[in-house]
């Protein structure tokens, strides 16, 4: 667009006055505190004693000797990557069928999306209902299909607690694949797929051929959002599992929220904090790189 | 002759016929499967809400009862006579308005600069902006904590709406520009003809013509604030100030035995401004969110 450009009106200062608002919020709450994160990951600061002591690279070296650093590092992933492509699998599948006509096909959508809407605390409180090992609906139906005998203790056993938030995260995150997916789904020409099924080509031809090619870039660009969306949960974690049992549920986010706000050691934290960063740092480059391929063309 | 146009006409009308039931079977398969995939995903939901109507003790009968033998409201009448509940309510529109405002105050300038400027920087502002999301908000968190604390504006309502503003702000201003870069370029060149300054040319021509943009971006920020938990945890200690997301959670976490009906009546309650304002403008929402990623 860049209307003024266009018509020789000049404006040198005034796109920069616009920005003024915006960045001004983000010195404040976003530049300052990195900034100050970065100075603290080299500080013995806690909150009984706040002073800026520089001990150089001593949290670093303490965190990478320690055992339950790596394995946090190790969780991050482990409840991540499979949620994140559950998420993937059961979007798609979801958007594909709701890119066929039915009847009642929007309520279903709407319906579905609320699940997205919800606040994140609600969501953890209605699966703590449902994974209760005494009353809860998901043991009942578990026994009654046979996978199970015993109710099974969900968020007390480490493996158990670790699939249970998978499974919470994957439910979460299913609507929002989908209606992106759907999105996609419809810029695929529809001449493009007639011509396919003249040349004979089958269902599944045409999903590799043309659907898949045509919705990839999305697809990556969802990953990606949500995989950094779920590196930044505390919140589900938090009320379902507190982390527990033995930090077997306990990512980086909620690890520098426990150091920092349980055991009020700032420092060590942030120190926690800026490994993380470095880590998404590198996906981060990764998505900007996707979205600039497809935004910035003026 | 005329027979063989009778033969030709009705085996065409009966191939109509079939591809009509195909068609028609296909659409109520489809259906079925949207039933069953509905079923699956939306059970936890239809557990909650029966959870929260059904009487206290209903919930450790086995096998469980699909439907409540009476209906039981007093879960939600206790979130709306323990006062502190109302206090969090209240609290909670404060914040989530004030967000509003600011996030679309500060992005509809910034996406106007964006959207219809050239100048050096710009490129590298934007991806700044965009790059915001990724980092760490539990390491900002802590800084911010302190740094709040220094000013005096932790268990105020300002020190939480500046924290949600900065987390929503990034996708705001993406939504939006996404929005004026739709804008009629003829629009704004007859406006400029007409010597209309910048400031005229926002109000007047771009933000009418671009409202459901802005709509979108609205809800999105909206519903951010509604659903915080962690920021409104950390930044608030008083019980006074505490928004609804951590207000309840800490209410009922906190307790020795669970009010289970009661804790899934008020996440009912947190949840539907969100669930209306979702279900009222929809259209403006699902739009905003998938038109920067699929445009292009």
């Amino acid at each position: 667009m860049l209307a003024f450009q266009n018509r020789g009106v000049k404006y040198k200062v005034f796109p920069y006055l616009l920005l003024l608002p915006s960045f001004s919020i983000a010195f404040v709450v976003l530049l300052y505190p990195l900034l100050n994160g970065i100075r603290l990951s080299f500080t013995e600061y806690t909150l009984f004693n706040p002073k800026y002591d520089w001990i150089g690279f001593r949290h670093y070296f303490q965190l990478f000797k320690d055992p339950v650093y790596w394995e946090i590092f190790k969780n991050s992933f482990v409840i991540i990557l499979p949620a994140v492509a559950a998420q993937l699998l059961l979007g798609l599948s979801t958007a594909l069928l709701f890119n066929r006509n039915f009847p009642f096909k929007g309520l279903f959508r709407s319906a579905i999306f609320i699940i997205w809407i919800i606040p994140e605390m609600v969501v953890a409180l209605l699966w703590m209902v449902m994974f209760n090992s005494e009353f809860g609906i998901l043991n009942y139906l578990l026994q009654l299909i046979g996978l199970t005998r015993e109710n099974l203790t969900w968020l007390a056993n480490p493996g158990l607690a670790k699939l249970a938030i998978i499974i919470v995260y994957s439910w979460r995150g299913v609507p929002f694949f989908m209606v992106m997916i759907i999105a996609a789904l419809q810029t695929i020409p529809k001449d493009m797929v007639e011509a396919s099924k003249i040349d004979g080509a089958g269902a599944f031809r045409r999903f590799y051929s043309i659907t898949i090619p045509y919705i990839l870039g999305v697809l990556t660009l969802c990953c990606l959002l949500s995989i950094v969306r779920l590196f930044q949960d505390i919140t589900q974690i938090f009320i379902l599992t507190g982390g527990g049992p033995l930090y077997s549920t306990t990512t980086f986010a909620v690890y520098v929220y426990q150091n920092a706000f349980v055991n009020f050691d700032m420092g060590r934290a942030s120190a926690i904090g800026i490994t993380w960063m470095l880590l998404l740092g590198v996906i981060a480059v990764f998505y900007v790189r996707i979205v600039s391929k497809k935004h910035i063309r003026d | 002759m005329n027979h063989a146009n009778q033969i030709r006409s009705r085996t065409l009308f009966e191939k109509a016929q079939t591809i009509y039931y195909q068609k028609n079977l296909g659409r109520w398969s489809y259906f079925f499967l949207a039933v069953i995939l509905g079923c699956f995903l939306l059970f936890p939901i239809f557990w909650m809400v029966k959870i929260s109507f059904s009487p206290q003790g209903e919930l450790f009968s086995m096998p469980p009862k699909w439907i409540s033998d009476s209906i039981n409201l007093e879960g939600y009448k206790a979130f709306w006579f323990r006062t502190t509940f109302l206090r969090f309510y209240v609290n909670s529109i404060i914040v989530a308005l004030g967000t509003v405002i600011i996030c679309l105050f500060a992005g509809i300038l910034a996406a106007y600069s964006f959207s219809c400027f050239l100048y050096s920087g710009r490129n590298t502002l934007m991806l700044t902006t965009l790059s915001a999301q990724m980092f760490p908000w539990a390491l900002l968190l802590i800084s911010l904590y302190i740094f709040l604390g220094n000013l005096g504006l932790v268990n105020t309502y300002l020190g939480l709406i500046l924290a949600h503003s900065i987390f929503a702000l990034p996708l705001t201003i993406w939504i939006i520009k996404g929005y004026f870069d739709t804008v009629p370029k003829e629009l704004m060149d007859a406006a400029i003809v007409d010597g209309c300054g910048p400031m005229q040319i926002l109000v007047r021509i771009i933000i009418p013509v671009s409202y459901p943009g802005i709509l979108a971006a609205g809800i999105y920020v909206f519903i951010f604030s509604w659903n915080d938990f962690i920021f409104g945890l950390t930044l608030t200690s008083q019980e006074n100030m505490r928004t609804l997301g951590p207000g309840i959670a800490m209410t009922f976490i906190g307790e020795h035995a669970y009010a289970w009906v009661d804790m899934m009546a008020s996440s009912i309650l947190v949840s539907l401004p969100t669930v209306i304002v979702f279900l009222l403008l929809q259209r403006f929402f699902i739009e905003g969110l998938t038109s920067g990623a699929v445009k292009g």
